[in-house]
């Protein structure tokens, strides 16, 4: 595995963990007591009161996210199946865990960020090697499913009702739970486990797909904070991290439409855009941002140009906007810099003025292209604010109108 | 097959309607390989940061044993990080670690030649809570003391523990 996954990053002593599990399953069963040592409890698989058990749910990471919506990781990255995996993680609903998943392979995270100009040399040295560890790893997690569900081979469905999101996969009942598996050539491995068939039967999240049309915008609505200072803020969508993947345009993509009610996750939005051997090129993000807007049942809008006033009417009515802008270290630094200082001093901090000299180091022509999620605004201070694929330590960072709309070079504005 | 000719297609009317801007047709892509990806926060708020000084705690990101220093310090573990690393939104040419009994002793940042002191002395200054001791040539911030020196070639910056 790729160190720099998400997934690893949640670091704590092995003998804490050890002790903490241990003592915790002795309050679970027989089955579980044997299962120390970062062996993730091959019960969850199976027996849904299990998500509802604070001695399971408390090993995922992080304690308390500010969102409703989190996923949370399983410490370092368990054996499934005879799989070492990439990792664990769950996915929350304010305290509910409603999704376990398993990424047993995954393309991006496998190869780690590879640059356009690694990408041959990347696929032409690894493409036997990853291939044989994808049929070696598929044929163990075919094994485990059909042995969780008593000899079961799985149903074929195809989820998705647009031919970039369109995926065949096979639902299996293991217990009382419904497992997803999702078999991508050259791509991904992965298995989510739902408490609900019908959330294992399409993207959609069922909370969202049973709302009425009028419920949905009131939903929205009341997502939106209006701060004392004038601050406009969507606290609400979840931070979904990149790693050290060259996924930061499905991971802002992901991040937005789970908050807007789509199940999909960053390594199947990379996998039905192709991002193969860790590099994007080739890749089809554009589309794939076109297919989740329609996907969703929202109207996503692609714009060459960010407008202020298209941005707050947006925001307004509770819905995140996603941009994808030139970036440079310089500004990012800044930015960084400012959120800091902003945090600790309030109001009297303000970004330098949008001026000539200010706008000779925004970033150009040739600079980094990167996706960010613009999560409010303030009008007042001309500023945005926009929250990173990388950590919650980046949520909701703040850099002024003029430089979001000289710098963005697309917009994906959604609506109802 | 079906998505990508699809795919393909979409993008071909996409170019046509659209050529004439390099960027457009710029995939958000760029923004990797660097310590932030990894880790979740930049390197020197990383550094800063009272826990990464604490007995065992875990070095984020990526990092190597860098056997030539190694051998210099008996009982030192130096390691290198083996991310890109971008320090002060200036890309430094290397950063190491020093650890005693899985501790960190100080991490030193190295900028090449074609950085400019002024610009790494001001960049600091932006960043840090207190205030230049120019006689030193060190800044306290969070956790730790900066102290910035002009070497052969370029110029360090070493991270130590807080000195009062």
């Amino acid at each position: 595995m790729n160190a720099g996954h998400p997934i690893a990053a949640w670091g704590k002593q092995a003998a804490t963990r050890c002790l903490l599990f241990a003592f915790g399953c002795l309050s679970i069963s027989g089955v579980l007591r044997a299962q120390i040592q970062f062996q993730f409890p091959d019960e969850a698989f199976k027996d849904s009161s299990l998500w509802d058990r604070a001695v399971l749910l408390d090993e995922f990471r992080p304690e308390n996210a500010p969102t409703r919506i989190a996923l949370k990781y399983w410490d370092e990255s368990p054996v499934v199946f005879g799989v070492k995996s990439h990792g664990i993680f769950g996915r929350f609903k304010g305290e509910s865990m409603t999704s376990i998943t398993v990424l047993f392979l995954d393309s991006g995270t496998h190869f780690g960020y590879v640059p356009h100009r690694n990408a041959a040399v990347t696929e032409r040295d690894h493409r036997q090697r990853f291939r044989e560890l994808f049929t070696k790893n598929s044929a163990s997690i075919e094994a485990g499913l059909k042995r969780l569900s008593n000899g079961g081979e799985g149903e074929e469905i195809t989820i998705g009702k647009t031919p970039m999101m369109e995926q065949k996969v096979r639902v299996f009942k293991t217990g009382d739970l419904y497992a997803r598996y999702h078999k991508i050539e050259e791509q991904l491995l992965k298995v989510t486990w739902f408490r609900s068939e019908q959330a294992a039967r399409g993207w959609a999240d069922p909370g969202f797909s049973n709302l009425k049309p009028e419920s949905i915008a009131a939903h929205f609505a009341s997502k939106i904070e209006r701060r004392g200072n004038g601050d406009v803020v969507l606290n609400d969508v979840p931070l979904l991290p990149q790693g050290d993947r060259a996924y930061c345009g499905v991971s802002a993509l992901s991040m937005a439409m789970q908050y807007l009610g789509m199940l999909a996750e960053t390594e199947d939005y990379a996998a039905a855009a192709g991002i193969r051997y860790g590099s994007t090129k080739g890749s089809f993000i554009r589309e794939v941002y076109d297919a989740a807007g329609q996907e969703s049942g929202f109207q996503m809008e692609r714009s060459r140009q960010l407008d202020a006033k298209r941005l707050q009417e947006s925001l307004n009515a509770g819905i995140p906007v996603v941009v994808w802008r030139r970036w440079n270290q310089q500004r990012d630094f800044l930015h960084s810099v400012f959120a800091r200082k902003y945090r600790k001093n309030g109001e009297e901090e303000v970004l330098p003025p949008a001026d000539v000299e200010d706008r000779a180091n925004w970033p150009g022509e040739g600079a980094f292209n990167h996706a960010s999620v613009i999560t409010g605004y303030n009008e007042k201070r001309g500023e945005v604010i926009f929250t990173e694929s990388w950590s919650e330590a980046v949520r909701n960072r703040r850099m002024r109108i003029e430089e979001m709309v000289g710098t963005t070079y697309y917009a994906f504005y959604f609506s109802l | 097959m079906r998505k990508v000719i699809i795919a393909g297609v979409a993008s071909l009317i996409t170019v046509l309607a659209i050529s004439g801007t390099s960027s457009l047709q710029a995939l958000p892509n760029s923004v990797g390989g660097l310590f932030i990806n990894p880790a979740g926060m930049r390197f020197e708020e990383f550094g800063a940061r009272k826990l990464t000084w604490e007995p065992n705690a875990k070095l984020l990101a990526d990092w190597e044993l860098w056997t030539a220093d190694n051998a210099r310090q008996p009982n030192v573990e130096v390691l290198k990080l083996k991310q890109k690393a971008i320090v002060f939104g200036l890309e430094a040419s290397e950063v190491t670690v020093h650890r005693k009994d899985n501790q960190v002793l100080k991490f030193n940042v190295f900028f090449g030649p074609g950085t400019e002191v002024e610009k790494i002395e001001k960049n600091i200054g932006l960043w840090a809570d207190g205030k230049w001791d120019q006689v030193a040539n060190t800044i306290n911030h969070g956790a730790v003391t900066l102290k910035l020196s002009q070497v052969k070639g370029g110029t360090h910056v070493e991270f130590l523990p807080k000195q009062s």
